[in-house]
């Protein structure tokens, strides 16, 4: 196994360029996924980010045969699923986890039959599904940096709007706030942080960028602010530690950068300050008494 | 509508004539009433008489199929500011990471503006409502460790940030404690008292007829209209909550 100096070593190396390129791609995209993924997290939508990833599968597959942007393919794909699971969920009869159940499985299905039709079509299958550091052109590197920050400087201008919409949909929208219109902002800002990501984790992986440095800032911290600062954190950590044990130890990349995600999770379940599982079982032990909040009722 | 209560208040809503359809039935049906600054009205009635519908109406949020309504002489949704709507509690996401200050200031999202960071005074407005329902202490907290009374008091305090005429209550008083429905009541009627006018759906009928100023009595069409010794006096009151009342 490489000492964290050896990888230190390849990641300078000119003759290894693609690991640099795949280390900034994997943790840029990690912290765009971590800041739109508190939104995720916090609105209960994890499925509707596992649909997106899904639903991006065949504008990257068309791109790929007719050998265009991959950034740009899945995108168009995941914007316009993402708006016909936006509208179609307007009818009442249906309820908004059925039309995507739909559309996403379609959408998926489409771009497996779309990736055939391409030579060394199980090379490439591979690829998109579990994510590669190989093949990075420049211009990705470029895309994802400038994407990257455009999503997350929509995220912050409109965090507040999208804080009252979560909080609250029916007083949102008495405000006045466009609920509908923040919504498929919201849903956009999901796919293109997804497409960003797809190259080096994969498309089955990529909900697991989004969700679960999230969810583990969540078990750390009851403050808005500090889940968005420490959920990219955790996201681009789980990349770069990821990056480094797929290289020295020869794993899959996307699957390890999740692995390694998952046991920071672990970690913060079981250790949490205050939510965590043995904070809660010392709490039972020594049977401290949290002074009730109820008790300032009549302040 | 006579001027029985409050003559010579100013009118801040007025319902005229109001029907309202929902997915082809009927919920409201030419429903008339006012409410005037300073009023503290109990909007009561059985079960799907369109209770929440009437609210939602005034908030601009259902299309109303016949008869004109209108806040502070505008449209109902024209004037942002002018209502402070407070939702039933389980509407709310009380799972969310957010202190109870942060959340009050919600209520001010479009005040503040898109694009921009709440300022000095969107802060002195939240901190004064946090503290005109009692929460100063508790104002850093975040909004999942507190009781139900409390997170019905940071909702009324998320509607006070707005400085509005009105505030529309859905069923404020369910699921609360006995005492902690007298302190909500008589804040309640405090803010009445300052110069709001209160419209509170609610299905305690007791409460309600020891507090309020006015009770309106629906049930799709208005049954009744108006002082809680006559309306409870009516027929309708007896034909809607039989021996409840």
């Amino acid at each position: 196994m490489l000492t964290p100096l050896d990888f230190l070593h390849d990641l300078v190396n000119p003759d290894l360029r693609f690991l640099a390129k795949a280390l900034v791609v994997a943790v840029a995209s990690s912290l765009v996924c971590g800041i739109v993924g508190s939104h995720v997290v916090l609105r209960g939508m994890a499925f509707i980010g596992d649909a997106v990833a899904h639903a991006v599968f065949p504008g990257l597959a068309v791109a790929f045969v007719l050998n265009g942007n991959l950034v740009l393919g899945g995108a168009i794909a995941g914007v316009i699923t993402s708006v016909l699971v936006a509208v179609i969920a307007q009818n009442r009869r249906l309820k908004e986890d059925s039309v995507i159940g739909i559309l996403f499985a379609a959408a998926f299905a489409l771009g497996i039959v779309v990736i055939s039709r391409a030579p060394g079509y199980a090379g490439s299958l591979q690829q998109f599904l579990f994510g590669s550091i190989t093949g990075i052109p420049d211009s990705d590197v470029v895309t994802v940096l400038v994407g990257g920050a455009a999503i997350v400087v929509v995220v912050l201008l409109l965090g507040k709007e999208f804080v009252a919409v979560g909080l609250d949909r029916e007083s949102a929208r008495a405000l006045g706030l466009r609920v509908f219109a923040l919504d498929l902002v919201l849903y956009v800002l999901v796919t293109l942080a997804v497409v960003l990501s797809v190259q080096t984790i994969g498309n089955v992986l990529v909900l697991a960028l989004l969700v679960t440095p999230a969810a583990t800032a969540r078990l750390l911290t009851d403050r808005l602010g500090v889940m968005m600062v420490v959920a990219p954190a955790l996201g681009s950590l789980s990349a770069l530690v990821g990056l480094y044990l797929s290289w020295s130890v020869d794993l899959p990349v996307g699957g390890t950068i999740v692995l390694v995600a998952t046991g920071f999770f672990v970690l913060a379940w079981l250790a949490s300050p205050r939510h965590g599982l043995v904070a809660k079982a010392r709490a039972r032990r020594t049977r401290r008494v949290v002074p009730p909040v109820r008790s300032a009722e009549s302040t | 509508m006579p001027d029985r209560h409050d003559a010579g208040a100013p009118d801040v809503v007025s319902v005229d004539g109001v029907t309202v359809v929902l997915g082809g039935r009927e919920v409201l049906s030419d429903v008339t009433t006012t409410l005037r600054t300073g009023e503290f009205v109990g909007l009561v009635g059985p079960n799907g008489a369109g209770k929440t519908t009437l609210l939602r109406s005034v908030l601009g949020l259902v299309p109303i199929a016949a008869g004109s309504l209108r806040v502070l002489g505008a449209k109902p949704g024209g004037t942002h500011g002018g209502i402070g709507y407070v939702p039933q509690r389980h509407e709310f996401a009380w799972d969310f990471p957010i202190s109870v200050e942060r959340a009050v200031m919600t209520g001010r999202v479009r005040q503040v503006g898109l694009f921009r960071q709440p300022k000095e005074h969107d802060w002195r407005v939240v901190h004064r409502a946090v503290d005109r329902v009692g929460l100063t202490a508790l104002r850093d907290r975040p909004v999942g460790e507190l009781s139900g009374g409390q997170r019905q008091r940071v909702l009324v305090a998320r509607a006070l940030a707005l400085g509005p005429a009105v505030l529309l209550l859905d069923e404020p008083f369910t699921g609360l404690d006995v005492p902690t429905q007298r302190l909500l009541t008589e804040l309640l009627r405090d803010l009445a008292d300052e110069g709001h006018a209160v419209l509170m759906t609610t299905h305690h009928l007791t409460d309600a007829v020891r507090s309020c100023d006015r009770l309106l009595l629906i049930d799709r069409r208005v049954l009744a209209d108006g002082p809680p010794a006559e309306v409870t006096a009516a027929g309708g009151w007896q034909a809607s909550f039989g021996a409840v009342a």
